[in-house]
């Protein structure tokens, strides 16, 4: 039995190649198994967090109520929050300009059915009589736009 | 060779068992995510129809100022009428001061509903005002509406319509109230006119030159006698301020 145990070499390549075949696959497998949830859980999550932002921002409602100017270079604009989320003013525009300097306001989280003031350095100047166009924006991206006469 | 038979007999299946796992883990997690993209797509959708009914609801939300006056001792006495087909949440009541250089803005929390169709008074009695002239009041509602009421306005309360007059009983009486710049009621001169073809004024002349009295306000009567009835304007002018009221004559 011995001697033809080690001896006898029919059939080895096959085993072998059954073997390999086996591993080659399995490994094939694990790897496209592992991409596989990769990329599903990858696809999930920024599904999740794309509708989780949309339905955030979906559920925002904001109106600016109304409009102070100093006589000078400030402006306070009224927010008021009627959406079922709080929310944050992140910038202010006058006539499509950017407001980049901020008194306070800016940032501050803004519960629901509340208001809050924005008070900012206008970026453009105003002049009393003239009518601007202002407007808030969230974090989040949603907006209200008011024409406000000085 | 039963031993080796047996084992080649397994591995035959070996594959398919295989197959079958990665199939079925496959479909498990297609299955998965499909299932997740659902549910997050139909709570999305339901939030977007529940803000939609929010927003509908808001542009069917209406109120009316009725009066806003003060108290003998300076509170505010708003009093509005819901004219729209919801309920409506006051949650803010705005004062801004037009005669301060910058103006002032000021807001108070309140908490007020009004039914459909139901008049509320006594809005803001909690608010003392030094005076009332110059003044804007606003009004804020959940759902996301403002309403103004200029403190500095002619206001002309009386009927919309009117009947064709065939006796003494068919006048109908408006009153006019002008502020004064000051909030104290003083008596003012004012101009009044009313477009109609047939329309007169109880006592004095159409067009007529009259004044309020002490305390600001001025009652006139009116009638029309155009027989299939018209719509006409009621002109009303002191200084800069001017008020316009539409009323209807009823055919006779």
């Amino acid at each position: 039995m011995i001697p033809s145990f080690f001896h006898d070499k029919r059939g080895v390549s096959e085993v072998v190649a059954s073997l390999m075949m086996i591993v080659l696959v399995l490994i094939a497998s694990v790897a496209v198994y592992s991409y596989s949830v990769k990329t599903f859980n990858s696809s999930s999550s920024l599904l999740q967090l794309n509708t989780a932002l949309k339905e955030e921002q979906a559920r925002e409602r904001l109106s600016i109520i109304a409009v102070w100017w100093d006589n000078a270079s400030q402006l306070n604009v009224t927010v008021l929050n009627y959406g079922k989320i709080e929310i944050v003013i992140d910038a202010v525009y006058v006539n499509g300009v950017r407001a980049s300097v901020y008194i306070s306001g800016k940032g501050n989280t803004l519960l629901r059915e509340g208001i809050a003031g924005v008070r900012f350095v206008s970026p453009v100047s105003i002049a009393d009589g003239n009518t601007y166009e202002i407007t808030a924006i969230t974090e989040r991206g949603s907006r209200d736009v008011v024409y406000w006469e000085a | 060779m039963w031993c080796t038979g047996k084992l080649n007999h397994n591995r035959r299946g070996t594959g398919s068992i295989v197959g079958i796992v990665f199939i079925f883990l496959l479909l498990l997690s297609a299955s998965a995510f499909y299932i997740l993209n659902v549910n997050m797509t139909e709570e999305y959708i339901k939030t977007v129809q529940d803000m939609q009914q929010l927003d509908s609801e808001s542009n069917k939300e209406n109120i009316e100022f009725s009066s806003v006056s003060l108290t003998t001792d300076n509170k505010l006495n708003v009093t509005v009428k819901n004219t729209g087909s919801y309920q409506v949440h006051l949650i803010w009541i705005g004062i801004f001061n037009k005669t301060s250089t910058p103006e002032t803005q000021q807001y108070f929390s309140i908490n007020t509903y009004i039914d459909t169709g139901k008049t509320v008074t006594s809005i803001g009695s909690s608010i003392t005002l030094t005076s009332a002239g110059q003044k804007i009041i606003q009004l804020v509602t959940e759902r996301g509406n403002i309403f103004h009421y200029d403190m500095n306005q002619i206001t002309v309360t009386g009927p919309d319509t009117i009947p064709y007059y065939q006796t003494s009983a068919d006048w109908r009486n408006y009153t006019i109230s002008i502020p004064t710049t000051t909030g104290t009621s003083v008596p003012t001169y004012f101009s009044i006119y009313a477009d109609g073809s047939s329309v007169e004024f109880n006592g004095i002349s159409n067009p007529d030159w009259v004044h309020t009295d002490a305390s600001g306000e001025y009652t006139v009567g009116i009638k029309s006698t155009f027989v299939s009835g018209e719509t006409f304007t009621l002109y009303v002018q002191a200084g800069s301020l001017v008020a316009q009221k539409q009323i209807t004559q009823e055919p006779g």
